[in-house]
């Protein structure tokens, strides 16, 4: 098991599509792809698993909606209680119109500041974090394709072949 | 690849149109004609704007140069062949509205516009009021004087609300004591003497430039015959074979599209306060036109999702996939919270500023609806929401089919909240009549729209965005 790193480099982001599915096909695993824009169709086949991000998405805008209702509840019915629109009932349900749209507020900003916040933290994107891009060129017009020989039983010639007929313009490797 | 009805699709349309005709007529010797005419009126509408919505779906799509709909175009412009036979179903409600076979529209009462009327006019009016209901329920008083009826519970029997209904609560009571008959005060006074009409009622005076006669029959007939025009227009030009030719027939087509959003952004809020704001016309809401044009959106998508399972379980439309199915589904989802939204807008601001003339709309559904009303809100929004909030629901056939005919269902009972309150108030039911006219209605629109359907090719080949459509991915 060999620690080496290869980058395959290209130039059209359809090349590389193809090229990549040949490669799945032969048994490689690719690690990661690098592109300056997102690849269409590229995630199934590199075997991207689908986000979860909507389900963090359904928990916080619950809190939220929680910590609303707390609120308004400790706020205006038990600590204050509050003469609504001339309608001194003083309990939340008959009262609740009134709430709806803090509510939604509190539940709209919970679930957005919750899932960008996430998002960042699972893509590793905060301050202080060393950029891994292995080459400066795939934030420009170029396209890489990382993949690790230790992930792989196919052999370092096979692979860099496969590439090269796959379209590559440049392979590059790393010893890690 | 052509549909054809198949004998189950058409025996079952057949059954229900037979149910609707039966349903007709049983109302017509059983129940009061009113609320004949009311349930009429809720159909007529309704259906008409499911119709509206499948040629106002053609036209967006055209507009915002959409290419993933280019597969399923054939369904929302064969709804919009409906539009003529709503067009009928509705003059004829407005036509016998007018000619006062129905009261369902309590401004048209020209004598409440009467500043000053003879005793004898003021004589026979009551007379004519009196032998219309019986002199119990007085129809004509849906707002002005309400007789009790259905009434009673609310305010008196909860002392929790005693003071929060406040100013509307002594409103209702004030109402509930106001004479409804005058003749009798002014009996002494000969018959050609002029006096205050008793019955003037200066708001609908006051409105009187918007909610006339002439107006309303010249405006429906404008708005029908638009809409119209613009449906079968859609339709000719979209049979038309356009082989060589389409960059310049998608540009007529587009700007047709465009034409019709315009004369669609004006007479779908005109239409709406015309024809359905307009039953209770001591109250106004600002959003109503959009209030409406929600619930129109949301019943049409479902309609078109609808169509497209069934086709789909016929095993056509293979060129249609869960992707475009994704879409449709999400249509459907934001729509209904974007038809909520209205909706809470509308009714929060009456309840908390809680002036009579308009809370008096809420308190009538809050009272004689209790159930109808809260259900409404539970079937067109908790429904869909918790239900299409995945990504997997809104792909599937079967999950959209079944939420696409709950809110069929659901956006029918919105637009009979609409109508019935102001035109039968207490006296609504849910019997024979209703289902069975729903029914009715349900087969004559599928019946159109199905066998507009089976008259073309379900793939327009020479569409120009055909090609996208097919690799539309989300």
């Amino acid at each position: 098991m060999s620690k080496k790193i290869i980058y395959g480099l290209f130039d059209d982001e359809e090349v590389l599509l193809k090229s990549a599915k040949q490669l799945v096909k032969s048994g490689v695993y690719i690690r990661d792809v690098f592109s300056p824009f997102p690849i269409h169709g590229i995630d199934p086949v590199i075997g991207v698993p689908r986000t979860n991000l909507h389900i963090a998405g359904f928990i916080y805008g619950a809190l939220g909606l929680a910590t609303a209702w707390a609120m308004i509840w400790g706020l205006l019915i038990i600590d204050w209680p509050m003469n609504i629109g001339g309608k001194p009932n003083f309990t939340f349900w008959e009262n609740l119109p009134a709430f709806i749209p803090i509510s939604f507020e509190l539940t709209v900003f919970c679930s957005a500041h919750g899932m960008a916040i996430t998002y960042l933290i699972v893509n590793k994107l905060y301050p202080g974090q060393e950029p891994y891009n292995p080459d400066p060129r795939t934030t420009d017009d170029k396209f890489m394709m990382q993949i690790n020989l230790e992930d792989t039983s196919v052999a370092e010639g096979e692979v860099k072949e496969m590439l090269q007929s796959g379209g590559a313009i440049e392979i590059t490797e790393k010893e890690v | 690849m052509n549909y054809t009805m198949t004998k189950g699709t058409r025996n079952l349309l057949l059954v229900f149109i037979v149910l609707g005709v039966l349903a007709l007529v049983y109302g017509m010797f059983m129940v009061d004609s009113q609320r004949v005419w009311a349930n009429l009126l809720v159909n007529g509408l309704y259906f008409t704007f499911l119709a509206l919505a499948g040629t106002f779906f053609v036209a967006v799509q055209y507009a915002g140069e959409a290419g993933w709909s280019a597969g399923l175009k054939r369904i929302p412009e064969a709804m919009g062949m409906y539009l003529p036979i709503g067009g009928v179903v509705l003059l004829i409600v407005f036509g016998a509205a007018v000619t006062h076979q129905n009261h369902l529209y309590h401004w048209m009462d020209g004598f409440l516009k009467e500043k000053t009327v003879t005793v004898s006019e003021l004589k026979e009016y009551e007379e004519g009021l009196k032998a219309h209901h019986g002199g119990g329920h007085d129809a004509h008083a849906t707002e002005e004087h309400d007789d009790g009826h259905g009434d009673g519970h609310g305010h008196e029997d909860s002392p929790k609300y005693g003071a929060s209904h406040g100013f509307a609560g002594e409103m209702a009571e004030y109402k509930t004591t106001r004479p409804e008959y005058y003749a009798e005060e002014y009996a002494a006074l000969p018959d050609e003497e002029s006096i205050e009409n008793p019955h003037y009622d200066h708001l609908l005076d006051g409105k009187s430039g918007f909610l006339n006669v002439p107006f309303f029959i010249g405006a429906a007939l404008i708005y029908l015959l638009g809409w119209i025009f613009f449906a079968l227009r859609f339709r000719k030009l979209s049979l038309e074979d356009q082989v060589g030719d389409q960059k310049k027939w998608f540009i007529k087509m587009r700007n047709l599209g465009a034409w019709f959003l315009v004369f669609f952004a004006v007479t779908s809020s005109t239409s709406a306060w015309h024809w359905v704001m307009s039953i209770d016309p001591h109250w106004f809401s600002t959003l109503f036109g959009w209030y409406i044009f929600a619930g129109l959106f949301v019943s049409g998508l479902s309609a078109i999702i609808v169509f497209l399972a069934i086709l789909k379980f016929q095993g056509l439309m293979g060129h249609v996939n869960e992707n475009h199915l994704h879409d449709l589904g999400k249509f459907m989802f934001a729509f209904s919270i974007f038809w909520t939204y209205l909706w809470f807008s509308q009714y929060m601001l009456i309840w908390y500023a809680n002036i009579p003339e308009e809370v008096t709309y809420f308190q009538d559904r809050w009272e004689n609806y209790h159930f109808l009303w809260i259900f409404n809100l539970f079937i067109n929004f908790i429904f869909p929401f918790l239900v299409l909030m995945t990504r997997d629901a809104k792909r599937s056939a079967g999950t959209l089919l079944f939420v696409g005919c709950i809110l069929i269902v659901g956006h029918w009972i919105d637009v009979f909240l609409m109508v019935m309150p102001g035109t039968v108030k207490g006296d609504w039911g849910f019997g024979f009549l209703e289902i069975g006219l729903f029914l009715g209605f349900v087969g004559l629109f599928g019946w159109t729209t199905l066998r507009a359907i089976s008259k073309a090719p379900l793939v327009a080949q020479t569409h120009p965005f055909l090609d996208e459509a097919a690799h539309h991915h989300v």
